[in-house]
């Protein structure tokens, strides 16, 4: 759709924060897929991942591609956000270990997995304070 | 107008105008090295790249070491030029110049003319203490005309300058990185497998001698200690104002009759000059001008005396092969007749005839090699030498030019009228095929023959010329990024000339790429320039076809100007050149 | 516990940056809005200088007074320029951005644009990156598609246009005017400044030159207002910045910081501190440009001051740490050599200049250095950084001379008793046969390439240390650790 005023925008901001609020209603797999993540092997995981849930037809799961989180010494990684807000990071996904990503934290919520870098990344900067 | 403050000395100038050019306003001295002004044809190496010229600088309390040759004067601005620190810094610079810079002056060809050498004695620097790995390079020798020695190359950029901007030629610029980097042609290949014209204008703008000709002094010498050789010398007519300023005599300095005086001593069997052939050209060059203009067809005619112009054209202008003059240039045309008219006169084989030439030109070193000029074996010119090289065997010989008593040059090819040597400046050609011309189409005397509006530095020089009712367009042009907006023109059926002349170096043969080294002192061009014209002025006979000896030798041998003969021995062809 | 502010990576690793919708609904585009419909060019300017915003590509220099230079000069064309053309060992936060939130970097250009009255935006990205550019050019399209870029910008009387240059990741090229040269397809090197890009830049016409993670941070601030960015960092350096931390520390990667964090927190708090329990040596920040900071300053604010107060600059973000393990010399002539790689040649100090102060480098790591090696290392410094044509020259001296400054006595040693603590620097280094260890099995004199191990079987072996060439191949062959190194 072409953007030619301003009300344009807002219609087109509106409809595609509905579309957000109702995919934040799944559980969300953020795959990072940048350049440092698909060297480690990253496409292989979202690949796997992409199967499974085809495969075992799980629903309320949606896959996302996204860049680089900058987790270096734990690429590939995987954020998994809940529908409730709560999420968690996942470090060193790779092609054997991609599945527990489903077993351990879509079918449950394990929060002591020992491969969860951080739980609950402040996901909006705006809220956050930071004087120094 | 901005005022500034150098050393505790105020000055004012124009806004855009440099530290460096501030300094000389007040008589301060700031060494440079890359840096390198060509007023007159308004090209200017601001490269920045040496790192020589380092001052230190308050702009209104911000304080930097900056190159004084390309930092535009902001107002206010205080400038120190010798504090201790700077002169620390320049010194350190040009250590670091001298660690990377073979130690053969004793050997090279640039000694004593090297601008690098020269600052070395001035900041007294008697050891190179930062040593370390030098770059090495193979030398470049492919071609007759330029040598190419990057080891001694400090990536001034000026030659990039002049080859690219001035000449837009393109084919020096800057290869490589870091330690390695140099100005060389494109991948590194030898000249001659690049587009240069070998105009040598990169060779003047070389403080160094990363770029030098290619020295023929040991053939020269070789031809005339064999005794079975009759070995004859031409002059080129710019030679004559630029040999002296070799033996510190004064720029301008007109010196045909030391120079013939010279070139006898050196053990020449004849002294002949290229100014007789100049004449000859005239001759057979107004005429196909005539010819031409009279027919209306394939004009504009342009002129083909110099080598690097036809080369310029050969590899840029293809589709317009047909327009220059079929004119052989003098240099040749004296070959030429000196090879067949005169050797049988003296009753010498022409394979025992050798012809050197003196010119103040790289490129004709390469057109005497041109396969045209070659018939059955015989090279109609055997060596060029430039005057720099003569300059250099004359020392070697212990000949004091400056010392010698005027001599004349010998006959039946060492006669010329004012209209020759003015072939040495830039609108001298056109200037002498107009004087003929008038006379021929009009039958009448020219009263007049200055041409003054085609005469002097200017890169592009227009003028229309009433020969007796018919307007003729002429247009001169030096430089051949100058030659380049005309050539575009023509190609575009933009122009609407009769005759233009085109001369690879701006100015003409005079500022030739042999001629002695100005290093950037343009002004040095200007004296050659009056010297030029007052040879011309000086002389009784100003017109080309009245020089009796060409005369002579149109009755005794080529009949009529075009005639069957004269194309066989005077004229030629041009050819597509590709890379 | 130090956190990790996300301003220029907020996007990153949040949304699909192949989805413009997404990038809408958080936000996107919401400041070209509010700039295009809410403001006047010189509103946002003036935003832009009062919230502080400072490059953080290199110098720190502040952002709306660079655009303010380029917005006041009079002209038929104004360049906005991105320098994509990230080049630093161990930094890639530029890339980050790129292929993590693409519409960011076009949606703040466009901004520049607006407030300096320029039509055409470069993004100017080493070719290396070929995932960000896929990225950028999908982002590209979409808005153009959308009306974000291209003639008359959502209805408004402006119109911009990006697109993209490729370079061929010559670090020099990071230098602006070299960029610019690059862009105009002339070798990339850079010239004198005076003029700066901002008065004649590109074509000979205004241009801004600013780097991704500086357009990266514009849109928030025009979005929540200069006082949240002025919360956020310090008076003088406001915002956050992105570093790269790579080297011996246990969390590899992109941190993003308010400004005037601590290294201590960025090391140990967020960085996980050392590998395998090493003692911390130092950190080196400004890759080749900058210096090292050592244990003395770990609790030093990171602001652009600060690092240059120390001998550092903030650069573009690379954090290299050190354990005891590295040679501080050693550090320095490895960053001296990337500047070597990477000088474009053009003028004396960096061409010459700097590969005399390598060679010394080497006759210190390999034993031949004096104390006058240390007095022409500080010549040499002094006239490179002085008289320099570039940023990369003025700078390349920096790791020299602030690891002769924390680590002199680690030069020291290197000359006087020809040792390398940290075991770097082989041809200081001395193998030798441990009599009571050695069984005499021949292993070490059978591996070694010259033959310099003599002994009898059964009867402790030993090491001709002239012959020696420091290979190290018979510690790794001794299975008696008989072989000590010193």
């Amino acid at each position: 759709m072409q953007i030619k005023n301003r009300e344009d925008l807002k219609k087109y901001r509106e409809s595609a924060i509905a579309g957000k609020t109702a995919s934040d209603k799944n559980i969300k797999l953020l795959v990072g897929l940048g350049t440092c993540g698909t060297a480690a092997g990253a496409d292989m995981v979202w690949a796997k991942l992409e199967n499974k849930i085809k495969s075992d037809k799980i629903s309320g799961v949606e896959l996302v591609k996204v860049g680089c989180v900058g987790y270096c010494y734990a690429e590939p990684t995987v954020e998994v956000v809940y529908p409730d807000g709560e999420s968690v990071l996942l470090g060193n996904i790779k092609e054997d270990n991609a599945l527990d990503v489903i077993e351990l934290h879509v079918k449950k919520k394990t929060n002591n997995a020992s491969n969860i870098i951080k739980t609950n990344i402040a996901s909006n900067i705006f809220k956050n304070g930071g004087k120094k | 107008m901005s005022r500034i403050t150098i050393n505790d000395i105020q000055v004012e100038v124009f806004k855009d105008a440099t530290i460096l050019d501030a300094a000389k306003e007040v008589g301060i001295y700031i060494p440079t090295l890359c840096h390198l002004d060509l007023e007159q044809f308004n090209i200017e190496n601001k490269a920045g790249s040496c790192r020589i010229c380092m001052v230190d600088v308050d702009t209104n309390g911000r304080k930097k070491m900056m190159p004084a040759c390309c930092t535009p004067v902001e107002e206010g601005m205080v400038v120190k030029t010798n504090t201790p620190e700077v002169v620390e810094v320049r010194r350190t610079v040009l250590q670091l110049l001298l660690s990377d810079h073979p130690f053969e002056c004793l050997t090279c060809p640039k000694s004593l003319d090297c601008e690098l050498q020269a600052l070395a004695k001035k900041f007294g620097i008697y050891e190179v203490t930062c040593t370390g790995k030098m770059s090495t390079y193979e030398i470049d020798h492919s071609s007759k005309s330029i040598k190419r020695d990057l080891s001694k190359c400090i990536m001034c950029r000026r030659c990039e300058t002049v080859c690219t901007t001035m000449q837009t030629v393109g084919v020096l610029s800057g290869f490589g990185r870091g330690f390695k980097a140099v100005v060389a042609p494109p991948e590194m290949e030898p000249l001659t497998e690049s587009v240069c014209v070998f105009c040598g204008q990169c060779v003047n703008a070389c403080p160094t001698a990363a770029l030098t000709e290619i020295n023929y002094i040991s053939d020269v010498w070789k031809a005339i200690n064999n005794p079975n050789k009759k070995v004859i010398v031409q002059t080129a007519p710019a030679v004559r104002v630029g040999i002296g300023e070799e033996f510190g005599l004064p720029a301008g300095t007109e010196a045909t009759g030391m120079l013939t005086a010279g070139l006898r001593r050196l053990g020449f069997d004849a002294v002949f000059d290229t100014n007789f052939s100049a004449d000859l050209t005239i001759m057979e060059e107004a005429h196909e001008l005539i010819e031409r203009v009279k027919k209306n067809e394939n004009l504009p005619i342009l002129t083909s005396c110099c080598p690097g112009w036809i080369n310029f054209l050969e590899f840029q202008f293809p589709e317009l092969l047909n327009i220059p003059s079929t004119c052989k240039s003098p240099q040749q045309m004296f070959g030429a007749i000196a090879k067949s008219y005169y050797a049988e006169k003296i009753g010498v084989k022409p394979e025992d005839m050798v012809v050197v030439s003196i010119m103040p030109c790289l490129a004709k070193k390469y057109e005497a090699s041109r396969e045209e000029f070659i018939k059955d074996g015989i090279t109609d010119v055997d060596y060029v030498l430039t005057t720099r090289e003569l300059a250099q065997m004359l020392k070697e010989a212990g000949i004091n030019l400056d010392k010698l008593k005027d001599e004349e040059y010998d006959n039946p090819l060492g006669e010329s009228s004012g209209a020759a040597v003015i072939f040495g400046a830039s609108g001298g050609v056109l200037e002498a095929a107009l004087r003929t011309a008038y006379e021929w189409i009009t039958k009448k005397t020219l009263g007049n023959v200055n041409f003054k509006d085609v005469r002097g530095m200017e890169g592009v020089k227009e003028a229309t010329v009433d020969i007796d009712g018919l307007k003729v367009n002429v247009a001169v042009t030096s430089g051949l990024g100058n030659a380049r907006k005309i050539l575009t023109k023509i190609k575009k059926g933009e122009a609407n000339y009769h005759a233009i002349e085109i001369m690879a170096c701006p100015g003409g043969c005079l500022n030739g790429g042999g001629q002695p080294y100005i290093h950037g002192d343009t002004s040095i061009l200007d004296k050659r320039l009056k010297a030029i014209y007052s040879i011309d002025e000086s002389k009784v006979i100003r017109k080309s076809h009245e020089n009796p000896y060409i005369k002579k030798l149109y009755d005794e041998f080529l009949i009529e100007p075009g005639s069957h003969k004269s194309h066989d021995l005077l004229h030629t062809q041009y050819f597509k050149k590709n890379k | 516990m130090a956190q990790q502010i996300r301003i220029a990576l907020r996007n990153c690793g949040k949304l699909d940056p192949e989805k413009i919708e997404q990038y809408i609904a958080q936000s996107g585009y919401l400041a070209l809005e509010k700039a295009l419909f809410d403001n006047k060019p010189e509103d946002i300017l003036k935003l832009i200088i009062d919230s502080g915003l400072r490059g953080r590509g290199g110098g720190g220099f502040p952002t709306g007074i660079k655009w303010q230079a380029a917005a006041k000069q009079k002209s038929d064309e104004k360049f906005v320029i991105c320098n994509a053309d990230e080049g630093d060992p161990g930094a890639f936060m530029d890339r980050a951005v790129l292929e993590g939130d693409p519409h960011s970097v076009l949606e703040a250009m466009t901004i520049a644009g607006y407030c300096i009255g320029a039509n055409k935006g470069i993004i100017y990205i080493r070719a290396e990156y070929p995932l960000a550019i896929e990225r950028l050019n999908v982002a590209i399209d979409q808005a153009y598609k959308m009306g974000f870029l291209g003639k008359n910008i959502m209805g408004t009387a402006f119109s911009f246009d990006i697109s993209i240059k490729l370079g061929a990741g010559a670090f020099v090229c990071g230098e602006e005017t070299a960029l610019i040269k690059s862009i105009e397809g002339k070798r990339g090197e850079p010239i004198v400044k005076p003029p700066f890009p901002a008065e004649k830049g590109l074509w000979m016409k205004p241009t801004i030159v600013n780097n991704v993670e500086t357009y990266a941070s514009v849109c928030p601030i025009i979005v929540n207002g200069l006082e949240w960015f002025r919360g956020v960092g310090t008076e003088k350096s406001p915002g956050t910045k992105v570093f790269a931390l790579a080297g011996k520390i246990n969390n590899v990667g992109l941190v993003e910081v308010p400004m005037g964090s601590t290294l201590r927190e960025v090391v140990y708090e967020i960085g996980g501190g050392i590998k395998d329990g090493k003692e911390f040596k130092a950190v080196q920040t400004g890759g080749p440009s900058g210096g090292c900071i050592t244990k003395e300053s770990l609790d030093t604010p990171i602001t652009y001051e600060n690092l240059i107060q120390i001998g550092s600059m903030m650069g573009s973000g690379g954090m290299i740490v050190l354990d005891e393990d590295d040679c501080m010399v050693n550090i320095a002539k490895f960053y001296l050599e990337f500047t070597l790689d990477e000088s474009c040649g053009k003028c004396t100090p960096c061409r010459v200049g700097n590969t005399r102060m390598f060679e010394l480098l080497e006759d210190i790591t390999e034993g031949r250095g004096t104390q006058l090696t240390i007095t022409k290392l500080e010549t040499l410094a002094n006239t490179i950084k002085k008289a320099s044509l570039c940023g990369l020259g003025q700078t390349a001296p920096n790791p020299v001379l602030s690891t002769m400054k924390y680590f002199k006595h680690e030069y020291e040693e290197h000359i006087n008793n020809k040792k390398c603590r940290a075991k770097v620097c082989r041809e200081l280094l001395t193998f030798e046969i441990v009599a009571d260890k050695c069984v005499g099995c021949s292993l070490c004199a059978r591996n070694c390439p010259v033959f310099c191990i003599h002994g009898e079987p059964k009867t402790p072996f030993v090491i001709d240390q002239k012959a020696c060439i420091k290979c190290g191949s018979c510690v790794e062959k001794c299975n008696f650790d008989a072989i000590t190194v010193s």
